[in-house]
Parts: structure tokens; sequence; C-alpha cells
């Protein structure tokens, strides 16, 4: 637990000043993760954005105060996103959900035309999915498993519709 | 005429892994540090504000490893040196830092936050209230050194505990 004495030093010190010392590790870190999922080095993005191997360097250490102008030109050379803003999220996460109703009426037909009648999802409303949306902001990083039931007479088939990253999904059936 | 001088802490200055101390002349009402932080609050507002966040973040985050703090002669200063900082992932300010607070380290629990200035020049002998700031902490712990040594001051845990036999003094 914090000290009376950090507590107040931290109320006292301006919450721009906080942010700047520790704020730019963050950005530093996303632009580290990008290089590594594009699989190129920091050397290339050096080139494409026609800056000196030095500079990029600095920007790796989290010691640069970066301006959103240099943030979306690194996003653009390296194709990727680094600042999210919280709508930007939010609509992520609804394009996501509309996928997964995509994928779910696209099962739901093929089990319809294989010749398992009466079929239906339980409990899968527009409204459970908004809840589950929340939930996925809330915990982005974490292995989320949405279960729905299909109904076929007495037989019952579960489904477990599991977030692998950011925009795919991964549905996994099993016998209940 | 030399001044004694007291070591003093006081509640805002006890972190969970350092306790910081200060020095207040005889008949004076405020500390070393007080005065400093007064005198450049104003014009150096934001230097003082960082200098404050790295002082909380050694004491409650890392402790007092001298390497946090630049070395002149027998006292320490603060801010850290720029290769710790990004070390720690830390940043310094834009415009640089010319605001110094000296210090002296006792242990990795105990500070003693002096009094500081501005750094004009690489020689700190150039710099008229740096160098009037490190002539004093650099007396101040020498006496210090002498009275560990003489065991006219001992050092518990996060306590200082000194002799009523043997004054810190410094002539203004």
């Amino acid at each position: 637990m914090a000290s009376d004495a950090y507590k107040k030093a931290l109320k006292e010190i301006p919450k721009h000043i906080q942010k700047d010392v520790i704020g730019s590790i963050d950005i530093a870190n996303e632009i580290y993760e990008c290089l590594q999922k594009k699989g190129v080095s920091a050397a290339y993005l050096a080139r494409s954005m026609n800056k000196s191997e030095s500079e990029v360097s600095k920007w790796l250490t989290g010691q640069h105060n970066f301006t959103l102008k240099t943030v979306r030109k690194i996003e653009a050379a390296l194709e990727c996103e680094i600042l999210v803003t919280p709508s930007s999220k939010i609509k992520m996460y609804e394009s996501q959900l509309e996928e997964a109703q995509a994928t779910i009426d696209l099962l739901e037909h093929k089990l319809s035309c294989s010749g398992i009648k009466d079929n239906g999802f339980e409990n899968l409303t527009q409204n459970s999915w908004t809840t589950l949306d929340a939930d996925a902001i809330e915990n982005p990083e974490n292995d989320h498993r949405y279960t729905a039931r299909i109904l076929s007479g007495s037989e019952q088939k579960q489904f477990h519709l599991k977030t692998e990253t950011k925009s795919s999904f991964k549905l996994e059936i099993t016998n209940t | 005429m030399k001044t004694e001088v007291k070591i003093i802490t006081k509640r805002e200055l006890s972190f969970s892994k350092v306790t910081y101390y200060s020095l207040r002349f005889e008949g004076e009402k405020q500390t070393e540090l007080e005065k400093f932080y007064e005198r450049y609050q104003e014009t150096y507002s934001e230097s003082v504000y960082y200098l404050k966040f790295w002082i909380a973040q050694i004491g409650e985050k890392f402790g007092a490893n001298t390497r946090y703090f630049r070395t002149e002669d027998n006292a320490f200063a603060l801010p850290p040196p720029s290769k710790e900082l990004q070390y720690i992932n830390f940043r310094t300010p834009k415009k640089g830092m010319s605001l110094r607070l000296y210090c002296i380290v006792l242990s990795p629990e105990i500070v003693i936050l002096v009094n500081g200035g501005i750094k004009e020049s690489d020689a700190t002998r150039d710099s008229p209230t740096c160098w009037e700031s490190f002539m004093f902490t650099s007396n101040i712990a020498s006496q210090i050194k002498q009275m560990i040594t003489l065991g006219n001051l001992q050092i518990e845990g996060r306590t200082l505990k000194r002799s009523n036999s043997f004054k810190l003094t410094y002539k203004k």
C-alpha cells in the first residue's frame, strides 16, 4: 500500500507531468510490437519514413515526446494501430460482433441443411451480445468464451465462441 | 560565526522505501528543502514538479540506490542521470533540467535533501546558486561522515540517531 507521503506527493504534482514522465513507454512498446508482428526491423521503419536509424532507436527507448502526427505516420508506415481511442475501440468490437453474428447465421444455415430439425439458438439475442461486448472491452486480453446451445430435438450441441485476437474468433463445437 | 544545523524529517517525507530528511539552521523556521521549493516553485515550476516526482518515485518504488543520483565529490544531486532515467523508463523534461537539488545519500533508506540552484555551466563553481548549495552540502556531508565514524550518528533502518554531544555547524 502506498505511503501517505506518496499519495500526497502525487496529488500535488500535476497529472500532465506524471504522464509526461512515464507516458511514452507505452507508445514505444506498441511500435515495438507492430515491428514484431510485421516482421520488420527498426531500420526498415527508419528507411520507410526517411528517418535516421538513431532517431527510430530513440523512439523505441520511450524517451521521445511523440506528436500525434508522428504516431499517425508510424501507423501508416507499419500498417497498424498504435493509438486507439475508446470510441474507435467500441466500433472495433461492434464490428467483431457483427462478424460473429454472421458466422453463427452461416452455421445455423449449415446445420439446418444437414438435416437437424428444429434447431435454433437459445438465449442468443442481440441484447446478450451487447453485454458480452462490454465485458470484452473491459478485459480485451482475456480468453473470452461465450456459449450458445443449439437444440435439435433431444440432442443439444454447445458452441464455444472464443476471441483469439482483436479481430478473429474461433468457433468450437462440442457435444453435451 | 557558525550556526547549528539540525537534521529533521517530516511526515510528508516518509515514503515506503526511503525516509528523506532535510537540514534546518538554528533559529530558522524553514528547512533548506522548503527554502529551495519556495525559491524556485514559481520560476521553475515544471522542474520543481519533476524533482518532486522523482523524489516520490525513488522514495516509494526504487529505494535510494546511489545510481539514481548524480555524484559531485562527497555530495549527490538530483535529477537522476539521464542514463538511469532511460533505464527505468522515465523521461527527462523536453527543455532539459538546469535545476539541481543537492543531497546526502546515507543509505538506500535515508537521504538528506538539502538545497540547490541553477546549473548555468558545466562547472558547478561557475554557477553561483549551485556552488553555494554544493559547498554547504559537501561541508555537512563531511561532518556527518565524521559523526558516523566516531559513533555520534547511527543509522538504524530509516531512523537517524544523533548523540547530543555532537552538533553540526556551518558558517553562513
